[in-house]
């Protein structure tokens, strides 16, 4: 950088000023080339569009250009035999006992009883009628 | 200047307006030795004496017929156009009248290569050492000077009869306005410049802060547009033949600004006024591509996937074959569109000639056809960077939902037939335990998952119609439609 | 702020008392030494032009107004005095933060002083806390005129322009103003407490505190805070904080802290106006490399914007993060979140719901309900005939059944059904319920719209 150079003249040594802190710059900075460039000319002629080149190389269509998402063709007789078999899941592990016990809202007291019985909706229910 | 108004002269008399556009091009980097010749060396009063002879006695001028309004608006012009000639060979280090200009501590004057559209490549060093230094050459000063230009032109078209053959004059000047506008800020930026701070706010402005140039560019960029939309001239004689030249720059404006709503409202007032704007087909190709690319990338950002797709299909359709970056860019927005509005991928055939395209989308599109969740989340993960800078992440994300239809999918194909009853014709087997699809599921992503997620993403499938049928979750089974219970797939 | 006619007319046609002023300026009796006629001329230019851009030509006194060489000469004496003034660092008590899954803003004020310990700070004059009555404030400005507006500011601007048409930019030729001299003021007030005013003219430096005592009043203010819980009272004073750093141009980590800590007080009163202010600044500060707490606060900055439904500024959040920060906790939990709801994961979701780090719970609170109808309306097109209601509580993060079932009733009350030892949802006979209600939750969201 220029502070590394001999400073030959006393106004170089403004530059000795800190320089911008280096932070790490974020990953996806965003990138000023990204823009729609100018045309080199205003107008042209339509045999000199994308479109006529596609067609022309094409038969005809630009429908050579995009495909289905799908692909029928390798589906092996092998996957419906894995699918018969469920690979033991660690995730299978077993039902919570409580609901949520470790989401502590400061302020809230929990009065409800849980499971709640059918009277409480009902109670619940009538309330909303009122 | 004799050149320049001689080049001026024939460019009247021909009502040549991009000729004339040409006039005020401040490329000093093709030109340099017509521009230094241009700025002389620096005199004022004898740039005056020239542009008095060439306007006033001349006789020459006699051969173009220039009322007196626009004689003086063209003489200010020009003389505007010196002094920002002066201040740009400056800042670019290629004046020759010494005392002025760019030079390192040991007095050699460095030139460094301008690129247009690109503000600022490499520079950096130089111009923090010439802050530093105190330097009197910048590119704010280019920026004032030529933005003392750019009111200047528009002046001619509001006092000084300026005719609509003319236009090509106002976007060449907007244009170059807004490269100094990103420029000049990009200088204040290393400078530490806190000028831009305004002492009545309750807070700084960060925007302001980082683009106080091109936010006033922009302000000059939308007086541009409303002296050319709102022209009530007849249509022949109208500046609204400008339009589309200021509509665009202001695109690229307010996109670097990253604000897109200001976008939207020059399209709401263009679509307003369309009844007196002439149709967009009847302008160049060019101006007609670049509005429908950013009027699909606008759409494109409001998730109108639908609308996006239309306009960018038809910027594609018409761009000039060899723009390779314009298609490009274009691409960059039209496959992720095409992936949610009709599930289609583009082919290995499409993206051939953009290497970069094909790093970015190949990998994704190889995983959704494979219906490979976990190729895909890798896909998506290492194009991450990439697909954010570009805004495409949100969308390519939804992809997603592609993959795991193509697996459920198979799994539904993979159920085979259920036995035909009295030799009716074989139909699929419909009703498949959710263990089928877990399983599919952990075979394809390679993590684990459980059944009320598995559930929860079929719920999903169900929701956006990308599969037909129902969860019975008592029995632990889904219920696919008879018929199409993936609709658009053919099964 | 006048209407854009009022401002247009006062381009053309200035009171007499400005020409008065201008006059005196220039009189040879007001001269003061050392103050140049071009110092004079651009510092008058600047106060005529943000008088005018304030519309306020015609409303300040300006017979009173003190001459341009006046204003320099006195903030030429304050940089001297400043110059001067005594320079200590004071290290803050560090306590450790409560293990409360959902933690208050209370909990980070205190700890998050540790940076303190580098930051120096000038001490002024003897301060006692007696000597000021605390005035909490009544009015609720500082709740109503949140930023929740949708336009930027210079979007504002723009069509503020645009209204005016051609008039408006005649006035607009003009050569560029010089660039100001004078460097930011220094203020001399001794005040802990001040009430916020919104800045109609330039600061006088006696309304403004110094940066040594704005610690003094930030220290006050998180006790009071502790102490009082007034929030009205609390984000007057943060807000006239705010402003007092901004005049001075103070950009540093006690600044940073200052936005931190009103952020999290907004956050945990729900003024989301207010704290996407903060945020704003926190992220502009955070770029300019001043310390302190990114992580927490991006996070919260990911959460804020799938709130407010603003993809692009989504895009802006993540596209800030490094590749480290993503890793972290509290990112990769906001990053989670949004992913989930992005491929409609609102099994995932609610799980993320339950574990949300720092206070990024009250953020998600914002938006909870609105994803609960999301969800339902989800699963009353996929699930056919019914669920247990248990499946719904669980999968969607309710504390009970009874909340469960009361949200249910509160939009259609024949939805659910007894059967046996438990109850059930009929999802098939929900229809557009659901779906509805979804639309107009998230109808709401895009007509706030944002910053």
């Amino acid at each position: 950088m220029a502070t590394d150079k001999p400073a030959d003249k006393p106004a170089t040594t403004s530059e000795a000023k800190p320089e911008q802190p280096t932070q790490q710059k974020s990953t996806a900075a965003l990138e000023e080339d990204d823009e729609f460039e100018d045309f080199p000319v205003e107008d042209w002629p339509a045999e000199e569009t994308e479109s006529a080149a596609q067609t022309a190389s094409g038969n005809g269509t630009t429908q050579h250009l995009w495909e289905e998402s799908w692909d029928d063709d390798d589906t092996s007789d092998d996957f419906s035999a894995q699918l018969r078999y469920v690979p033991p899941c660690p995730s299978h592990l077993p039902l919570q006992t409580s609901l949520h016990p470790h989401r502590v809202y400061p302020q809230q007291t929990h009065t409800n009883t849980y499971p709640p019985t059918s009277e409480e909706l009902k109670k619940v229910e009538a309330s909303k009628r009122r | 200047m004799d050149g320049l108004i001689r080049q001026f002269r024939v460019a009247y008399a021909t009502t040549n307006g991009e000729q004339l556009a040409e006039t005020l091009n401040p490329d000093v980097h093709a030109h340099s030795a017509k521009f230094r010749a241009i700025w002389g060396r620096g005199d004022h009063r004898s740039m005056t004496a020239d542009l008095n002879f060439l306007f006033h006695q001349d006789q020459a001028r006699l051969s173009i017929r220039l009322s007196k309004e626009e004689t003086s608006g063209w003489y200010a012009i020009y003389a505007v156009y010196w002094k920002a000639i002066g201040e740009i060979l400056a800042v670019e280090g290629l004046r020759n009248d010494s005392k002025v200009g760019r030079f390192t501590d040991d007095g050699i004057s460095i030139a460094e290569p301008m690129i247009h559209g690109v503000p600022l490549p490499s520079p950096l060093r130089q111009i923090t050492r010439f802050r530093a230094n105190q330097t009197k050459s910048s590119w704010a000063k280019v920026y004032d000077a030529w933005k003392e230009l750019t009111l200047l032109v528009v002046r001619g078209y509001t006092n000084h009869d300026f005719e609509n053959w003319t236009i090509p004059c106002l976007y060449v000047t907007g244009k170059h306005l807004r490269l100094y506008a990103m420029r000049a800020d990009a200088e204040r930026g290393l400078s530490n410049d806190n000028s831009a701070i305004d002492d009545l706010q309750d807070d700084f402005d960060p925007q302001a802060e980082e683009n106080k140039c091109l936010e006033d560019c922009a302000r000059h960029l939308n007086r541009i547009f409303q002296i050319c939309a709102s022209d009530r001239a007849p249509l022949e004689e109208s500046r609204k033949w400008g339009v589309y030249y200021a509509v665009n720059l202001l695109f690229k404006t307010y996109f670097k600004l990253n604000s897109e709503p200001l976008s939207k409202n020059i399209l709401r007032v263009i679509s307003a006024g369309r009844s007196d704007i002439p149709p967009i087909d009847k302008f160049p190709k060019s101006q007609q591509v670049t509005f429908k690319y950013y009027e699909g990338v606008l759409a494109f950002l409001e998730e109108n996937y639908v609308e996006a797709e239309k306009h960018l299909e038809m910027a594609w359709l018409m761009c000039h074959k060899d723009a390779q970056r314009n298609l490009e860019l274009i691409l960059t927005y039209l496959i992720p569109c095409r992936l949610l509005t009709t599930h289609t991928l583009p082919s290995a055939r499409l993206l051939e000639p953009f290497p970069r395209l094909q790093k970015l989308f190949t990998p994704l599109a190889r995983a959704i056809k494979k219906s490979d969740l976990r190729a895909f989340d890798i896909a998506l993960r290492d194009g991450e960077d990439e697909f954010i800078k570009r805004r495409v992440y949100l969308t390519l994300e939804r992809g997603r939902d592609i993959v795991l239809r193509n697996l459920l999918r198979k799994v539904f194909i993979a159920g085979g037939f259920e036995e035909a009853k009295d030799g009716a014709a074989p139909v699929r087997r419909t009703r498949i335990p959710i263990t089928e699809f877990t399983a599919a599921v952990q075979i394809s992503s390679g993590e684990a998952i459980d059944s009320d997620e598995v559930e929860c993403l079929m719920a999903n499938m169900i929701y956006k119609n990308l599969m037909k049928g129902y969860i019975a979750h008592e029995r632990g089974t889904v219920v696919l439609s008879k018929s199409g219970a993936f609709p658009g797939t053919k099964v | 702020m006048s209407t854009p006619d009022q401002q247009q007319q006062q381009k053309f046609d200035w009171p007499q008392s400005v020409r008065n002023y201008v006059q005196r300026t220039f009189q040879a009796s007001n001269e003061i030494p050392g103050v140049g006629r071009e110092e004079k001329e651009s510092r008058l230019k600047e106060i005529i032009r943000s008088e005018q851009e304030r519309g306020t030509m015609f409303s300040t006194n300006w017979d009173e107004m003190p001459l341009p060489q006046q204003l320099i000469q006195k903030e030429r004496q304050q940089a001297l005095m400043a110059a001067v003034d005594p320079t200590t660092t004071q290290p803050k008590p560090h306590s450790s933060a409560t293990n409360s899954k959902k933690r208050k803003s209370s909990d980070f004020s205190e700890s998050k002083q540790t940076n303190g310990s580098t930051v120096p700070w000038r001490s002024t004059k003897a301060l006692s806390l007696e000597d000021r009555v605390s005035k909490p404030a009544t009015d609720k400005r500082s709740l109503m005129d949140g930023p929740l507006t949708g336009k930027s500011k210079l979007q504002k601007y723009v069509e503020k322009r645009q209204r005016r048409g051609d008039g408006g930019y005649q006035s607009s030729y003009r050569s560029p103003s010089p660039p100001l001299s004078s460097g930011p003021i220094v203020g001399l007030n001794t005040t802990l407490e001040k009430r916020y005013l919104r800045l109609t003219a330039a600061p006088k430096p006696e309304d403004v505190r110094p940066e040594g005592v704005l610690h003094h009043t930030l220290d006050l203010l998180k006790k009071k805070w502790r102490k009082e819980n007034n929030y009205n009272y609390i984000c007057d004073q943060f807000k006239s904080l705010r402003q007092d750093l901004t005049v001075q141009h103070i950009r540093n980590e006690f600044t940073v802290s200052v936005y931190e800590i009103h952020a999290r007080i907004a956050l945990e009163k729900g003024d989301l106006g207010e704290y996407n202010q903060c945020q704003t600044q926190l992220r502009a500060l955070y770029r300019a490399g001043i310390k302190g707490n990114p992580i927490e606060f991006k996070a919260y900055r990911i959460l804020y914007f799938i709130h407010t439904a603003n993809r692009t500024a989504l895009n802006d959040a993540i596209a800030d993060l490094t590749t480290a920060e993503k890793e972290e906790p509290p990112v990769k939990h906001a990053l989670n979140v949004r992913s989930a709801l992005a491929l409609g994961n609102y099994h995932k979701f609610f799980q993320l719901y339950l574990d949300v780090p720092n206070m990024g719970a009250y953020l998600m609170d914002m938006f909870i309900k609105r994803e609960r109808l999301a969800a339902l309306a989800n699963m009353c097109k996929a699930f056919k005939p019914e669920l247990k209601l248990r499946y719904v509580t669980e999968e969607l993060a309710f504390e009970s059944d009874a909340e469960a079932a009361q949200f249910i009733i509160d939009y259609d009350q024949e939805l659910l059904q007894e059967r046996g030892d438990h109850i059930v949802f009929l999802t098939g006979k929900a229809g557009q319920t659901f779906e509805n209600a979804r639309a107009q939750a998230f109808r709401r969201v895009d007509l706030k719209g944002q910053i």
